[in-house]
């Protein structure tokens, strides 16, 4: 009885792959175009739309792009600002002449650093290098302009000046139950979670001159800067360019199209 | 007194600057690139960028020890784009591949631009036209960007050795006359870089595809899809990686030819032109040679595989004359195919069909015997109560006992 049973099964296993294997051979002479039509339907549901290019572009660097970029353009990193899943990579869009700019800084600087605006006097935040890779909060960090291997992160610490954790002015678990419910909510809903969601954020961010001048918003020395450094970010040729972007651009609010973005 | 001081002051600070940009420029090729402008002072943070009013993702970001090395290394920021003098850069102009660069052509003596490529270009296929041009759908056709990207210059690998290696023994006996050795080694670079294929067959036709694989596009100016190439062998053996298989230039871009002025096969300048073909498909002149006893009879058969222009023609397809991507290829199915070919293209229909029935009838047969095969092994002999090959099983112990 045993060896019957074995026998079924050698048997079967013979045959059932003979069996793929011809069905396989059946779809492949009479329905070729099947995974074509399926790739063509994607296309052609792209080009219906205004879209299309956007939806073939998966790319982080796109298809034209001339100068050579190397891995430092998309830095992986354990804490990415949840802001970035809704305002994108190049955050800074609405002031053509600073928004190349601003958008450098994302770089290696967390959005709460500037748009969660520590209030003078305030204590229990301080800003220091959070790794990109562990996610620990370090005090040497590799690289420089802009390469580096950590971003500064506001940091929650304890009476003692201990680190704890990341201060986040909205809280991840709160925008990632919001990106997951949004197609159930109505329009209003929308616009009145965005305005619930962004309630800690300050009505005037940290602007370029806040920090690029000597005892500015960030004390370059005590994240770490190298005395050169410091100099040169608080030197003339910063605090120049600075300036001379202040006599275009002097942001009194920053709107976030909580009313602006439902149509 | 004190203004002529500060001046003298500004003047010997001027030349110290520009002693270390000279420098800095002297250096490329070593890694260091020519940043006179102090552009990097923004543009090496790998984060700056923003999308444009179109929606796309403008990278600013200038990798800078990559750019020094790459093929317009030496090369300044406004040498390329010119006029950028505010910042905030409110007066971008978009780069002019054919505008001079201020480096010397050393053949002629004269600033070098890449017009004479530009000029080529524009009356190929894929150009806009001699003179400003009136081609449909203009916004269909590449630009230089498509195609090019600002490569690095890369070492040849070598009949004695690798890369590296190889530039290093080389260079070592060229600077023996050549006593500039960051002259000797651009010189090198530029003439190593050019003595390499700068794609392989599957990324050219990758790059290639990126445009000819998209129907509504190529419709609108009359052609037929790459799928008409992809049903080729030609295509097969780029696929499997074999080496020298025929991709896109190779039929198109033959010896003796450039990328850049690629002609419709009616012009008899062009490769793939009845009376060119023949040299075309057999000996080039150069390093490959595809099919040498090519005669005419041979090289005036058809490579790419019918498309929808013969489909049309055998009355298999009836296109909507009123869709725009359509009426371009009713109009160019009748001069492109010819009557035999619609003929040829109805016999090959047949032979496939004929294929299908034999290899399905095949597959069905085997199918139906092996299903019968296991269901008769499996089915319990009349009278017994063991199954057909338990029985046969025990006789063959019987006897064997």
């Amino acid at each position: 009885m045993k060896n019957r049973f074995l026998l079924l099964v050698v048997k079967g296993l013979l045959v059932f792959p003979l069996l793929l294997f011809g069905l396989w051979l059946l779809k492949l002479v009479y329905f070729p175009g099947f995974e074509a039509k399926k790739a063509v339907a994607i296309i052609e549901a792209a080009e219906e739309n205004i879209f299309d290019t956007i939806l073939k572009d998966r790319q982080p660097v796109p298809r034209g792009h001339f100068h050579l970029v190397d891995e430092f353009v998309s830095q992986p990193e354990v804490n990415p600002p949840l802001c970035l899943t809704c305002h994108g990579t190049f955050p800074h869009s609405k002031e053509k002449k600073v928004r190349s700019l601003l958008n450098f800084h994302t770089g290696f600087i967390s959005c709460s650093v500037c748009h969660a605006r520590q209030k003078p006097g305030q204590t229990g935040v301080t800003f220091m290098w959070v790794d990109r890779r562990t996610g620990q909060v370090v005090s040497k960090v590799k690289g420089q302009y802009g390469k580096y291997t950590a971003k500064i992160f506001p940091i929650r610490i304890s009476d003692s000046g201990e680190p704890q954790r990341i201060f986040r002015p909205i809280s991840d678990k709160a925008a990632r139950q919001f990106l997951k419910l949004k197609d159930q909510f109505t329009h209003d809903q929308v616009a009145r979670a965005k305005i619930k969601l962004h309630a800690n954020i300050s009505e005037k961010p940290v602007f370029c001159s806040d920090c690029h001048r000597k005892d500015g918003y960030l004390d370059f020395a005590a994240l770490g800067f190298p005395k050169m450094r410091v100099a040169h970010l608080v030197s003339t040729e910063v605090v120049g360019l600075v300036n001379k972007y202040r006599t275009f651009y002097m942001p009194s609010k920053i709107d976030f199209g909580a009313e602006g973005s439902v149509e | 007194m004190h203004l002529i001081t500060r001046n003298w002051i500004q003047v010997l600070l001027s030349a110290g600057i520009l002693l270390f940009c000279g420098a800095g420029t002297a250096s490329t090729g070593n890694g260091i690139m020519p940043d006179t402008e102090n552009c990097l002072l923004c543009h090496r943070y790998p984060a700056m960028g923003r999308f444009d009013k179109t929606g796309r993702k403008r990278i600013f970001y200038i990798a800078d020890e990559l750019f020094a090395r790459s093929v317009h290394g030496k090369l300044r920021c406004k040498n390329c784009h010119i006029g950028l003098d505010q910042i905030p850069h409110t007066n971008v102009r978009k780069v002019d591949c054919s505008t001079k660069c201020h480096i010397k052509e050393p053949s002629t003596g004269r600033e070098f631009s890449h017009i004479n490529m530009v000029r080529k270009y524009e009356a190929s296929v894929h150009g806009r036209g001699a003179a400003g041009g009136s081609k449909p759908f203009p916004e269909d056709l590449p630009t230089c960007k498509y195609c090019h990207s600002n490569r690095m210059y890369n070492s040849l690998d070598g009949l004695w050795g690798k890369s590296e290696a190889l530039s290093n023994e080389t260079l070592a006996r060229c600077v023996g006359c050549h006593t500039r050795k960051e002259w000797a080694r651009n010189f090198y670079s530029h003439f190593t870089h050019r003595m390499r294929r700068r794609r392989t067959q599957d990324e050219v036709v990758k790059l290639c595809t990126s445009c000819h694989e998209d129907q509504k596009k190529m419709a609108r100016h009359g052609l037929e899809s790459i799928s008409t190439y992809k049903d080729t062998f030609h295509w097969v053996q780029v696929k499997y990686g074999v080496r020298n298989a025929p991709d896109c230039l190779s039929c198109h871009v033959p010896v003796g030819y450039s990328t850049h002025d690629i002609r419709p096969r009616t012009d008899p300048v062009s490769p793939i032109h009845l009376s060119n073909r023949v040299r075309t498909c057999s000996n080039q002149g150069g390093v490959q040679v595809c099919h040498p006893g090519a005669t005419a009879q041979f090289a005036s058969g058809r490579v790419h595989a019918y498309g929808v222009k013969a489909q049309i023609l055998a009355g298999e397809k009836v296109p909507d004359e009123q869709e725009p991507e359509m009426s371009a290829v009713i109009k160019r199915a009748g001069m492109d195919i010819s009557e035999k070919e619609v003929f040829h293209y109805r016999v090959l229909k047949l032979l496939k069909l004929f294929y299908k029935l034999l290899i399905g009838g095949v597959i069905s047969f085997m199918l139906l015997h092996q299903s019968m095969h296991f269901l008769r092994s499996r089915r319990k002999p009349h009278g017994t109560g063991q199954a057909f090959s338990g029985k046969q099983g025990g006789n063959d112990q019987g006897r064997c006992g």
